[in-house]
């Protein structure tokens, strides 16, 4: 499986800018989408189901044109759209038989297999006479991904998934999209928890205000950072003058004042230790420093 | 190839709109408010829980007709609220996106969704029409039509759905709001309904909810093409939409080609649909176009010669859905020119394929006019013989050229449904030719524009033979006789004026009384009514003969055929009221015509007539067996449909159980039988049958009276009293009082002769030249020779003085006495009154006594009741004391006063008791007194509502935008309202009349609703000369006639009476004064005005203001 996505762009009505020029070459696996809130992940995941037309550009699935042949794209499709609360009035069961319907399995034996594995997989199956307007927000939320996945999708899509999760359900589902990464299938997967990416993703990409800041995988992002991620001590007074200055991570109180984790291209004036980067610190420095460093040229490590 | 439709998706798609909509509370409560508020009105209405009225329940489709339309209305909001919120749903549920991108196209998605929604509704409709023939199957007693069951649903319902879906989809899908869509819908929905359904011939009624649809059991629905036509209208238009709304469908669309091919039927469904309202509209001016070229065709033809049928004899075969006829006629030529052309009108769609008289003859049609050109002119009193031979059906719009197009459109409603109207039927099962449908040549000019009153029929010797489908059975006139194999001889015995043929599965019974044959024909399986006579079948002959004997007594006449058939016929058959006779194609030659299953005659309700002693609690000695509950039943049937009283126009026009006139058989003792003709005066055979009418005519329920306003005859004398009857037949918008003036004048003429010649003199000498001229057509100037040379008198000044005339005499009626008085040695009963003419012009008054009183309202029928009438002439100025004696007690006195100017036209008084008064002494007769009768003495000053002094003010309340709702009528027709007990006037005075009121001969009041006292009506009066006066104020004591109406109370009302020294309240108790002039009080007044005021406050119901009379001392 292969996705390719050239040049998209997408404008609304009121002149939102989007996207802007997104170029990018999904695999079959699991594609990380990160960046901020408003940085253009639901809407490129919005094109990506064919829920939105793009203003420019153009994506192709497997060498298929999405806006020429929905019809075959849809049918390889599972989708989670961040936004999922309302339903109509129907029991779980009912809801995800609907999706499995929908999905394309035809045989009424075979739909209701496939709801009772996939209640069971996500934990629902006790609650699989419920109302889906009874279930807890968590709940829903696996629900959610259980019509999403229902129907051996070729391409899932899933947008900040782990919202609302707790830690437990958070590992499960990671899990779950793990073992079906596994197969030949693309997982897109849009989050702002760094975590989620980390662990799960071969491959991702960073947005932000609409364009691809990096794209690659995970660890070259990582590497991308290294020896530029530092830690202070500092006091109160040292405190406020780093924050002005630079993007900090975290702040930790210590013996004598502070412990503070920035990213930066080099300290200038602070005493600092070189720490070993995780994603956070690559994240904050691709969208802190990349405006001052030029946009990192997309697949840099390729 | 792409995949346009996927059955998978689709319906997908409409399982889950179905699960989804089955949970929606607001479908829920929808669902079952309608199967509980039809349930409980199944249960009200057929079964024996409420007292519903016959027609309600009659006939077997109108029982699922009626549940569906109701439920229609219903759903047709419903559906529109739920199809414009599904649209919404999806935009407000975030979870719709995991629906749309799924792999469907937006066909299968909006498809899956109607198809969902229709399914649900499809539920619903079956729900209430299993409701619908439980109550059928088991309460109604009435037979179940299960193809109606399945017509309706589909005919009504689904179009409606489908349509309101389509336009509200549509409208969603462009407007994007729902509130804004819905106003919009539901506005529409509600102008469909009431203003826009019932006008313009029913193309407007998507809902179907005044489009006639009842299905016969004779003939199924009355128009297939016309139904198909208009629903399959709405059900194209409402495809097109939900196509339409494919494309606007705010979702990608997956499919290319679905896109294209939802424009593509769009169009097609769209154009389909334009089509279809085409040709629907088509057919009704096909009709109005044909017949516009009927009329001008028989106009230019009006003055030709035409030649007279004396025999035609009628080949019939019915094949299918034609019939095919030679009609053999002898015609005669009874004018005195020579005649070049023998013209026939034939209904259009019926083709003439020959005309033979040795050999063939040239012929011409144009519309209905066959003319056909002889070998040389026919000389007069020459006769010819000729062979048509046609073929074809009936052509419905050829029918009754002479009624108006406006009438025509109108719906007739029986009950909650609208029916057809509809005039002829060759069906393969059914067949029913009237004259009306021209079904047979007929050589006179059925219409003329130019003489709308002329009657215009002619005797002819028929005689029939018919070959039909053996399993059917033939009936006409005459003799019959079946050689069997589907075929039927008539012979009818006299001329006639028309022959009417009817096949069809019938079942018949006979009985012959007094060589009269009394048949009954009635579908097979339609007969709910012999049963519930079985104990009197012996009686019968017996009963027939006491109710013909009644009825012929009281008209004078006898009856002219050997047999009489009651004829059920299918719903949808119509026959309009005439404007110059009675007489209607529900009555020919020996034959009544009765609606299907008697559906509009109520006393056909035998098996509720039989359950009503038990119903409402026997009383002690009132106890019937069902022998004479039977007799009962039986009697009031006959009575109140075929041979007893039609109560005049009663302004419910078309109104429940007001039809019975349709069916009296008085056409077939006179109107069918004896024929006036007159190139001059036609007016005069109108004359004479309204006069012959008025025997059996009863004047208009009193009570019901008081709730209508001015009965048709008032009308009548409002508009004779400043117009000819000349002028007012000459003017085509005064068509609305035609009837009744012709009525009134044609009995005030008969009565004005038989006054000059006296009573039983001239009963006798009418009856005579009646029985010597049936079935013959005689001049009315033979009539006027023959009645000038018996009682030597010329005739023409008094016609010429009626028909011209302006003046109408005007009474004045005064108290009446009435006491015992002894006769010898018994006593008997005498009433006597004082009547002055006040007019120039001579006049009649008809005074009846009547034993029983006043009529329970709604009683119908009943001629057993002892009363006694007399006629009083008076001539101009004339004033006359009449005095009565009577053996009975009578319990009312009604004077009628005929053409007059008098309002109300009768003058009604009730006796309580009569007291012996034994130094009184017996009058019987009249005597003219010199003194007339005054409405005002000498020194009385009296101001009435009707005066100038008098103001009945107008409350200063605006409608909406500041208009006033209710404005002044042009006519004084129009001016007098009906006397209400409910929903009483509270914002004016609305002006009524009562024989009970003050008045000289106008007896009018204003009344209110009793109120705060803001509203005052004034009386002003100018007195000449100051002095002291009493004054006076009068009083009808009034109550609702029905109910405990004599324990309501009346009230107080309060006056302001102005006098020198100011105005005095005085408060009268209505409860405690008397009828007439009552004491206010006695005040000084000085010369110029003086006034009293009523206000509307009152403890009563209402407050009557109506004279003031100021009496100088």
């Amino acid at each position: 499986m292969r996705i390719e996505i050239e040049n998209l762009g997408k404008t609304y009505k009121g002149g939102t800018r989007a996207l802007d020029g997104v170029n990018l070459a999904i695999e079959s696996g699991m594609f990380g989408l990160l960046g901020p809130n408003g940085a253009g992940k639901t809407t490129l995941m919005k094109i990506l189901v064919t829920l939105m037309r793009p203003s420019a550009g153009s994506v192709r699935v497997n060498g298929l044109d999405l806006d020429a042949n929905r019809a075959e794209i849809r049918a390889m499709l599972g989708y989670l759209p961040q936004e999922f609360s309302a339903f109509p009035k129907l029991k779980t069961w009912e809801f995800l038989e609907y999706a499995a319907s929908l999905a394309g399995i035809r045989n009424r034996k075979a739909r209701m297999e496939a709801v009772d594995e996939m209640l069971e997989q996500v934990g629902l199956f006790d609650a699989r006479d419920r109302m889906v307007k009874k279930l807890s927000g968590g709940m829903k939320r696996r629900l959610g991904i259980a019509q999403a996945l229902i129907g051996d999708p070729r391409i899932v899509v899933v947008d900040e998934p782990t919202t609302g999760l707790d830690p437990e359900e958070r590992i499960r589902f990671r899990g779950l999209l793990t073992e079906m990464s596994r197969r030949d299938i693309i997982i897109v997967l849009s989050t702002h928890i760094v975590g989620d990416i980390s662990s799960s993703c071969a491959d991702m990409a960073l947005l932000n205000e609409g364009r691809v800041i990096f794209n690659g995988a995970p660890d070259a992002l990582l590497e991308r950072v290294r020896g530029h991620a530092w830690k202070i001590e500092a006091d109160d007074s040292e405190l406020e003058a780093i924050k002005e200055r630079y993007p900090v991570i975290s702040t930790i109180p210590a013996e004598h004042g502070w412990e503070v984790d920035v990213v930066a291209e080099r300290l200038d004036g602070f005493e600092g230790v070189p720490v070993e980067p995780n994603l956070e610190h690559a994240y904050v420095y691709f969208m802190e420093c990349a405006s001052e460093n030029g946009a990192p040229a997309r697949g840099a490590n390729r | 190839m792409e995949q346009l439709l996927s059955s998978h998706a689709l319906w997908t798609v409409a399982r889950i709109e179905v699960k989804t909509l089955l949970r929606s509370w607001f479908f829920r409560i929808l669902a079952l408010l309608s199967l509980g508020l039809l349930g409980f009105v199944n249960l009200a209405m057929y079964t024996d829980v409420f007292h519903v009225p016959w027609m309600f329940r009659s006939i077997s489709s109108g029982i699922p007709y009626f549940n569906v339309i109701l439920l229609n209305l219903a759903q047709a909001v419903v559906a529109s609220f739920l199809a414009s919120d599904f649209l919404k749903r999806d935009r407000r549920l975030d979870s719709t996106d995991v629906v749309y991108m799924r792999s469907m196209s937006n066909g299968d998605y909006i498809l899956g969704k109607t198809i969902g929604i229709l399914l649900v509704f499809g539920g619903l409709n079956v729900a209430v029409l299993v409701i619908a023939l439980v109550f059928n199957g088991v309460f109604s007693g009435v037979p179940v039509e299960l193809r109606a069951y399945l017509f309706y649903p589909f005919l009504i319902s689904l179009p409606t759905l489908v349509y309101i879906l389509g336009v509200s989809f549509l409208l969603m899908a462009v407007i994007r709001n729902q509130a804004v869509t819905l106003i919009v819908l539901l506005g529409y929905i509600g102008t469909a309904l009431i203003y826009l359904g019932p006008r313009v011939d029913l193309i407007y009624d998507y809902m179907a909810f005044h489009f006639p649809m009842l299905y016969s059991g004779f003939v199924g629905f009355g128009d297939t093409a016309g139904i198909l036509l208009q629903r399959g209208m709405y059900l194209f238009f409402g495809v097109a939409c939900i196509l339409a709304t494919v494309p606007l469908l705010r979702r990608l669309p997956q499919s290319r080609g679905m896109i294209r091919l939802s424009r593509v039927l769009t169009v097609v469904f769209a154009a389909a649909a334009v089509t279809l309202g085409g040709l629907y509209l088509g057919r009704l001016d096909h009709g109005t176009k044909l017949r516009d070229g009927m009329r001008s065709l028989d106009s230019r033809l009006a003055g030709e010669p035409r030649i007279s049928m004396k025999r035609c004899h009628l080949d019939v075969e019915h094949h299918g859905s034609e019939i095919r006829c030679a009609a053999r006629v002898t015609v005669r030529n009874e004018t005195d020119r020579p005649i070049d052309y023998y013209r026939f009108s034939l209904n259009p769609a019926l083709a003439v394929t020959s005309v033979e008289a040795g050999g063939g003859l040239p012929f011409e049609r144009e519309l209905h006019v066959v003319r056909i050109t002889p070998p040389g002119p026919l000389a007069p009193g020459g006769i010819d013989s000729l062979v048509l031979s046609y073929r074809g059906g009936i052509d419905d719009a050829a029918c009754y050229l002479d009624v108006d197009e406006k009438e025509r459109g109108e719906l007739n409603r029986v009950a909650l449904y609208s029916v057809d109207k509809r005039y002829g039927f060759i069906t393969p099962g059914y067949v029913l030719l009237t004259p009306e449908t021209l079904w047979y040549p007929t050589p006179c000019v059925p219409f003329s524009p130019d003489r709308s009153i002329h009657h215009d029929g002619e005797f002819t010797v028929f005689s029939l033979d018919v070959s039909t489908d053996g399993a059917l059975t033939a009936l006409s006139q005459g003799a019959a006789v079946s050689p069997g194999g589907g075929r039927f001889v008539f012979s009818p015995e006299t001329p006639l004026t028309g022959l009417t043929l009817c096949i069809g599965e019938y079942e018949t019974r006979a009985v012959t009384v007094d060589s009269i044959t009394y048949t009954i024909a009635m579908r097979t399986g339609h007969d709910a009514f012999t049963p519930h006579l079985s104990a009197i079948a012996d009686t019968l002959p017996e009963l027939i003969r006491e109710l013909k004997g009644d009825y012929e007594r009281r008209l004078e006449l006898s009856y002219p055929f050997s047999r009489l058939t009651l004829l059920e016929v299918p719903a949808q058959f119509y026959g309009y009221p005439r404007l110059w006779t009675i007489h209607r194609e529900t009555v020919q030659p020996e034959m009544v015509l009765l609606p299907e299953r008697a559906a509009n005659l109520p006393a056909a309700d035998f098996r509720r007539f039989m359950d009503r002693p038990r119903r409402h609690g026997r009383q002690p000695g009132e106890q019937r067996t069902p022998r004479e509950q039977q007799i009962r039943a039986f009697q009031g049937f006959v009575q109140s449909t075929i041979a007893g009283t039609i109560q005049r126009e009663t302004g419910l026009r078309r109104g429940m159980g007001m039809m019975t006139a349709n069916y009296n058989i008085f056409p077939g003792y006179f109107t069918l039988v004896t024929h006036l003709r007159s190139e001059r005066l036609p007016i005069l055979a109108v004359a004479l049958e309204s006069f012959i009418l008025g025997r059996i005519v009863q004047p208009i329920d009193p009570v019901l009276k008081s709730f209508i306003g001015l009965t048709g005859e008032e009308k009548a004398n409002l508009a004779l009293g400043g117009q000819s009857l000349e002028e007012i037949l000459a003017d085509p918008k005064r068509r609305d009082i035609f009837s009744s003036v012709l009525e009134s004048k044609g009995q005030y003429l008969f009565v004005m002769l038989q006054e000059r010649i006296g009573g039983d003199e001239f009963r006798a000498y009418l009856a005579g030249f009646i029985a010597r001229n049936r079935f013959k057509t005689v001049d009315t100037g033979y009539f006027m020779q023959d009645m000038g040379e018996r009682y030597g008198f010329d005739l023409e000044p008094y016609i010429d003085r009626w028909y011209r005339g302006r003046e109408l005499p005007s009474y004045l009626v005064g108290k009446v006495a009435s006491y015992q008085v002894m006769d010898g040695d018994r006593t008997r009963f005498q009433v006597r009154f004082t009547a002055t003419n006040t007019a120039p012009v001579d006049g009649f008054l008809r005074v009846t006594l009547r034993a029983g009183g006043r009529r329970r309202f709604g009683m119908v029928g009943g001629m057993d009741e002892a009363t006694a009438e007399r006629i009083i002439s008076l001539q101009g100025d004339q004033t006359k004391e009449c005095g009565m004696v009577v053996d009975f007690k009578p319990g009312m006195m009604l004077v009628s006063t005929l053409v007059s100017k008098n309002i109300p036209v009768g003058l009604q008084t009730d006796f309580a008791e009569f007291e012996l008064d034994e130094r009184a002494r017996l009058f019987d007769g009249e005597r003219v007194l010199e003194t007339p009768l005054r409405v005002v003495e000498p020194g009385e000053i009296i101001v009435d509502n009707e005066d100038e002094g008098f103001d009945g003010g107008v409350k200063p309340t605006h409608g909406f935008l500041g208009l006033r709702f209710r404005q002044r009528p042009e006519r004084d027709e129009e001016k007098y309202e009906g006397l209400r007990f409910w929903n009483l006037p509270d914002n004016r005075w609305v002006p009524v009349t009562h024989s009970d009121f003050f008045g000289a001969y106008v007896r009018s009041a204003v009344y209110t609703k009793a109120g705060d006292g803001g509203m005052p009506a004034s009386w002003t009066a100018a007195i000449p000369e100051s002095g002291t006066y009493e004054v006076y104020y009068y009083v009808s004591k009034i109550r609702r006639p029905w109910g405990r109406g004599s324990g309501d109370k009346l009230g107080q009302y309060h006056f302001g009476v102005a006098h020198d020294d100011g105005v005095d309240d005085v408060v009268l108790d209505i409860d405690e004064a008397e009828n007439g002039w009552n004491y206010l009080g006695t005040y000084y007044l000085s010369s110029g005005e003086a006034s009293v005021r009523l206000t509307n406050e009152s403890n009563g119901l209402m407050v009557i203001a109506d004279a003031v009379k100021w009496v100088k001392r």
